[in-house]
């Protein structure tokens, strides 16, 4: 099994709770894949916006390169990962590191976790 | 005093001192200044004091350039009070940068400034039955704290506030006080067809009036001041072509130049992480109407973006599948039944109910987000005549309205700056609509703007850039004036009636320091 074929099978229940830790996965996957953004534009549309910043960033299309895109903007460890996860979404908006998505002007952080939530939800 | 026009003897003389042609905003705020004067002012109105589509249509006109939704005749109100009538009372002045030079606005650069405009604003509060001239947001918040700002950036976003009249409907508000006034003279169905000048046209020596009965009338003043709006001023001067075959005031070719409108149309959906009722920024229609807010860019900001000035506003909901343009409520030939007044006793007919009720204050997640923007000062967007003539044998005017990829930019880039402020406070995420996302000149057809018609007589301090000086008076004529927005040099993003008061009443101290 492959580390796509394993991402596709963790149950979507647990992306959205942030809790499944599998170890061959990084304990930090199952955070990465579920922006927050869902909970303000909902998991369809959050689903669609993931593809479509696939589909502009056919370079990123992989689970390890969006995972590693974001962990990198994140940097080092030693923090809660989802505190960590607004905190860098916030500056991204700050400083103008931003996409947009069918209108949508998303952190470039949060679209990439959306790109993982498309790929991991398929 | 009144006097209908149609019951005067063809060939009558009518004598003053100031003739003032047109009674809307600008012609009653001029005249009321006068009141109890030594001086006769004469105020010649079109219409009558109510809506009549027979001088209505003396308004028809064809849209030429880019698509003005809004048929010419119903666009502009021919009866005692004017285009009023339309008006939903929103008050602001111009910001401080509307009035500056912008290297990156090109024309821009009025020849006073707001410092210049500060009394006169003060004083027109009265005339639209509002209070103190108080704009500053923070003096809002002080007086509620359940009102207060987005905690956005100050440097880039400021909330610009609004006041709101009941709104004062001119035609009713101000018809006892001037037909009881034995100084003023109004009179009806007296339609200015001509300016007459002298020989060597450095002065205005009459007027020319007709009506629709047939009669022509001759108004001979001291003083003479243009207050029919944008439009109609552009084309008085411009068929004024008995001395200047040009018309008068366009040796260099500006009148009718320089026409502006505000864009008022959607951009941008915002859904909100949690609901809230953003109290400070609610537009409500019930009485008593607070003063609320609406989103703005800072001068630094549209410095650094090289944009235009404007305003977004809040309104509750989705938007729907379908939009259309507020303007096509106008494409009928019923124009009388969208009035917001006609001059009688109806109510506010074209508030939506939606919008009227309280349930829609409650806090909410999704709000609508809607412009108020400014559009670039544009030589080719103008008035011009056509070949066809109305009623009373004058030539119509067309609307040649011609926007620029700066003023679709400018709509972006302020919901752009407003989506990271969204995003950067975690208070939620904005959606631009489709129709702002491209750099080109595409408008949907839900645009729309105002009927605030503004430019087409331009106040500069270089007659050969504009047409009135800084007193309002026609360059090259030295006792013909021009009250109303015509004489805006840029529009900025606020309604227009607030300037265009605080304009005449300058314009009136000049006039009164002129007849001593």
């Amino acid at each position: 099994m492959n580390r796509r074929e394993f991402v596709a099978g963790l149950p979507i229940a647990a992306l959205a709770l942030g809790t499944f830790v599998a170890e061959d996965s990084g304990t930090e996957l199952p955070q990465l894949a579920n922006p927050k953004l869902r909970t303000i534009l909902g998991d369809q549309r959050v689903r669609s916006l993931g593809a479509g910043y696939r589909q502009l960033h056919r370079k990123e299309d992989s689970v390890d390169g969006l995972e590693s895109l974001i962990l990198k903007s994140i940097g080092p460890g030693g923090r809660d990962i989802n505190s960590a996860l607004e905190q860098v979404v916030r500056e991204d908006f700050a400083k103008d590191r931003t996409v947009t998505l069918s209108g949508w002007v998303l952190s470039v952080t949060e679209a990439r976790q959306c790109a993982l939530y498309s790929i991991v939800t398929r | 005093m009144h006097t209908d026009a149609r019951t005067l003897e063809d060939g009558s003389l009518i004598e003053g001192d100031l003739c003032i042609v047109g009674a809307g905003a600008a012609g009653i705020s001029l005249a009321m200044e006068w009141l109890g004067r030594k001086e006769k002012v004469i105020l010649l109105e079109s219409g009558g004091f109510t809506y009549e589509p027979q001088m209505q249509a003396l308004n028809r006109g064809e849209s030429l350039g880019d698509p003005y939704q809004v048929p010419l005749e119903a666009a502009r109100l021919r009866y005692f009070g004017g285009t009023m009538g339309h008006w939903g009372g929103w008050c602001a002045p111009l910001d401080e940068i509307d009035l500056a030079k912008r290297e990156w606005v090109p024309h821009s650069g009025w020849p006073i400034g707001r410092e210049d405009l500060n009394p006169f604003y003060a004083r027109s509060q009265a005339y639209v039955e509002l209070g103190p001239f108080e704009y500053d947001a923070a003096f809002y918040e002080a007086q509620d704290p359940l009102r207060q700002r987005l905690p956005f950036d100050r440097r880039q976003v400021l909330t610009k506030m609004w006041q709101f009249s009941p709104p004062t409907r001119f035609g009713r508000k101000y018809r006892e006080p001037i037909t009881n006034a034995e100084n003023v003279h109004l009179y009806t169905y007296a339609n200015a067809v001509e300016i007459e000048a002298n020989e060597s046209v450095s002065q205005v020596t009459g007027i020319r009036v007709r009506t629709t009965t047939g009669s022509t009338l001759r108004v001979q003043a001291r003083h003479y001041a243009l207050a029919c709006g944008s439009i109609q001023n552009a084309r008085l001067l411009l068929c004024s072509n008995g001395q200047a075959p040009a018309g008068l005031g366009n040796d260099r070719d500006l009148v009718g130049r320089y026409f502006m409108e505000h864009f008022e149309l959607g951009g941008a959906q915002l859904i909100l992480e949690t609901p809230a009722a953003l109290s400070l920024y609610q537009h409500k229609f019930t009485q008593p109407r607070l003063a609320s807010g609406e989103l703005g860019l800072t001068p630094e900001m549209q410095r650094r973006h090289r944009v235009l000035n404007g305003t977004a506003s809040f309104r509750p909901g989705s938007f729907p599948e379908e939009m259309r343009s507020f303007f096509l409520r106008f494409s009928q030939d019923n124009y009388g039944e969208v009035l917001r007044d006609d001059g009688g006793e109806s109510s506010d007919r074209r508030i939506p109910r939606s919008r009227a009720t309280p349930a829609s204050l409650d806090a909410r997640r999704d709000y609508q987000l809607h412009t108020r923007a400014e559009q670039a000062p544009n030589p080719d967007s103008r008035v011009v005549l056509s070949d066809e003539r109305d009623m009373l044998g004058m030539l119509q005017a067309d609307l040649d309205w011609r926007l620029t990829e700066q003023d679709k930019r400018s709509i972006r880039v302020l919901f752009e700056v407003l989506a990271r402020e969204f995003g950067r406070t975690g208070l939620g995420r904005l959606q631009i609509l489709d129709w702002l996302l491209e750099d080109d000149t595409y408008w949907p057809p839900f645009l729309s703007g105002g009927f605030h018609h503004m430019g087409t007589t331009r106040m500069h301090d270089d007659p050969s850039q504009g047409v009135v000086d800084t007193n309002c008076r026609v360059y090259g004529l030295e006792n013909l004036f021009v009250a109303g927005a015509g004489a805006f040099t840029t529009s900025g993003a606020p309604n227009p009636t607030l300037t265009v008061i605080a304009l005449t009443l300058r314009l009136s101290d000049h006039l009164k320091q002129q007849s001593g």
